[in-house]
């Protein structure tokens, strides 16, 4: 199975400057492992050491925050847009 | 601490105390030097006791001897610091100072016992000092001190504020206060850049038609003599302007990080905060801003309380230091 | 060189009510426009999710939806707003360690007095910058500088 994931400015010059790239995997903890795998430069913007979901940033598929899903667990389906944003707040 | 024989003794010697809280980069380090701490409530303590002990040493004024008057054009916090001084010695002080300075001014000038002459409030300092060279020159037998033009001015700070930055911060980088008489810039900085010549200093001054707390502008007709004779243009590294409305800002930034300060010392935080902001990559600054003075003499002017659009509007008109 | 950031009176005013509405909690939201230039094109009201008056949180969906629009019309999000409400139109200490892109313009927009005070920063690595805000004309020509109280160096 293979997502499409867009990624925020920031993290595009890691990943050879793409806006969007394709990946494989089943669940959104594959999605990111195989991501960071290809592109290592992302690594410390998305996942923290321990493999659980950095907090500052937003992850969805599709139209959905995958914290309010299952997380790293939550499944994907062939065809599925995978976002990545970086978490925005302040005081 | 020690007990004193004199208030005059209390002179000097201030605290410096980190706000790196209020940075706005975390590779500048910001120390304001507190000389609100003085017993006059302001830097111009170290000039009027300067000035004064160089008049004696002169043969100008004379110790204990009777009915010798002193003037001095001043808007305020050397005009305090003078009548501190003169009640303590003994000397009649006659103050030119505009009408619009704050009310605590010309209560503190009143209970040392000075006696104040009105110049216009609309020239602001410099009508205070055309007015004091006309009176000097019609008595010469009063001793006219003027800070302006008088060395013990940038002295004072050479021998003393100087040499206790430097005791006290030895890894200074830069240097920032206000542009008044230029006392304070000429002496701190000269003394600094003679310890260390890569020392920056930097003189923070009001947009040139505008008065703000304490500050001048050279553009605005009045070179300091001391300036010129100096070479204080030599010295100084750079000059930024500060709008009222940021002295205030800062000002009440200075407040969020529990320092009470009037607004000259919020002018030279902006200079300060505009310096680290401009530092380059990698580049790290240990800066050192002059606090002239505390808040108490500015309470009646809503600084910190009122709508800071009506504050900063007043401030053009009001002179606050 | 100080970067100036444009917008049109169009969108200062959008961001301005946006915040007001927001009242008494912080109000938020992103800026979009052409990758590399600094004129917004586009403002998006968000969520604070947070809900508070001390901090905001943009809310992640209406992130993505702005993120997605601005996407489709050849832009991207260069910044973000929010209010502060009781304190003056400059980055707090929070607003610098969350600071998530340092090519993003910061702007802020205090309610604390009478007169909306809007003011923009670059926040890079800590370090607070600020930026001129230029209110564009009607026209879009003749650019006239908004804040008066900024400063020539």
């Amino acid at each position: 199975m293979s997502v499409t994931v867009r990624l925020p400015t920031l993290l595009r010059p890691h990943a050879g400057g793409e806006a969007a790239v394709t990946v494989a995997g089943s669940t959104i903890g594959e999605v990111l492992n195989e991501l960071v795998q290809r592109y290592p430069g992302v690594t410390a913007q998305v996942l923290n050491d321990d493999g659980t979901l950095h907090k500052f940033v937003n992850v969805y598929v599709n139209d959905d925050d995958v914290r309010y899903l299952s997380l790293l667990e939550t499944p994907v389906k062939d065809g599925d847009e995978v976002s990545i944003l970086p978490a925005v707040a302040g005081g | 601490m020690a007990a004193f024989a004199s208030v005059l003794d209390l002179i000097g010697d201030t605290p410096m105390v980190d706000v790196s809280s209020v940075s706005p980069s975390p590779r500048a380090r910001i120390l304001v030097k507190l000389e609100g701490r003085n017993p006059g409530g302001s830097v111009k303590d170290r000039v009027a006791l300067s000035m004064v002990e160089a008049a004696e040493k002169d043969g100008l004024l004379t110790p204990g001897k009777s009915g010798q008057v002193l003037l001095e054009p001043s808007s305020g916090n050397t005009g305090i610091g003078l009548a501190l001084v003169c009640r303590v010695k003994g000397y009649k002080l006659k103050v030119v100072l505009p009408t619009n300075v704050s009310i605590e001014r010309r209560q503190l000038l009143e209970l040392w016992g000075a006696e104040i002459i009105e110049s216009p409030g609309s020239e602001g300092s410099n009508g205070a000092v055309r007015i004091a060279r006309e009176l000097a020159a019609a008595n010469p037998e009063w001793v006219f001190l003027y800070q302006y033009a008088n060395e013990a001015n940038p002295k004072a700070h050479y021998e003393g504020t100087g040499p206790e930055v430097w005791r006290d911060c030895p890894e200074v980088t830069h240097f920032v206060a206000g542009l008044g008489t230029t006392g304070t810039l000429i002496g701190v900085g000269r003394f600094l850049k003679e310890k260390n010549p890569d020392v920056q200093v930097w003189a923070v001054e009001p947009p040139a038609g505008e008065t703000v707390d304490g500050l001048r502008n050279l553009d605005d007709g009045y070179i300091p003599p001391i300036f010129e004779t100096l070479g204080g243009a030599a010295l100084l590294d750079r000059k930024t302007v500060v709008r009222p409305r940021e002295s205030i800002e800062w000002t009440r930034r200075l407040a969020d990080a529990g320092l009470f300060v009037g607004i000259s010392t919020g002018a030279a935080m902006a200079g300060a905060a505009k310096c680290a902001s401009e530092l380059g990559e990698g580049e790290e600054a240990v800066i050192v801003v002059v606090s002239a003075d505390d808040g108490w003499k500015y309470l009646s002017t809503g600084a910190w309380t009122e709508d800071i659009d009506v504050v900063a509007e007043r401030a053009k008109s009001i002179i606050y230091f | 060189m100080s970067t100036v950031l444009k917008l049109s009176r169009e969108i200062y005013v959008q961001m301005v009510a946006h915040c007001i509405k927001g009242l008494p909690d912080e109000a938020c939201g992103l800026l979009a426009g052409d990758p590399g230039e600094a004129e917004v094109m586009r403002c998006y009201p968000t969520r604070n999710l947070a809900a508070s008056a001390r901090v905001y949180t943009v809310d992640p969906k209406d992130h993505l939806i702005a993120d997605r629009d601005a996407e489709r019309d050849g832009h991207e999000v260069i910044g973000v707003f929010h209010s502060h409400t009781h304190t003056d139109a400059y980055p707090s200490q929070t607003d610098v360690d969350q600071a998530p892109d340092p090519n993003w313009h910061y702007v802020l927009v205090s309610l604390r007095d009478t007169h909306p005070v809007v003011r923009s920063y670059s926040i890079v690595d800590g370090t607070i910058k600020e930026e001129s805000v230029v209110v564009l004309s009607a026209s879009g020509s003749d650019p006239q500088e908004r804040e008066a109280e900024r400063v020539p160096v």
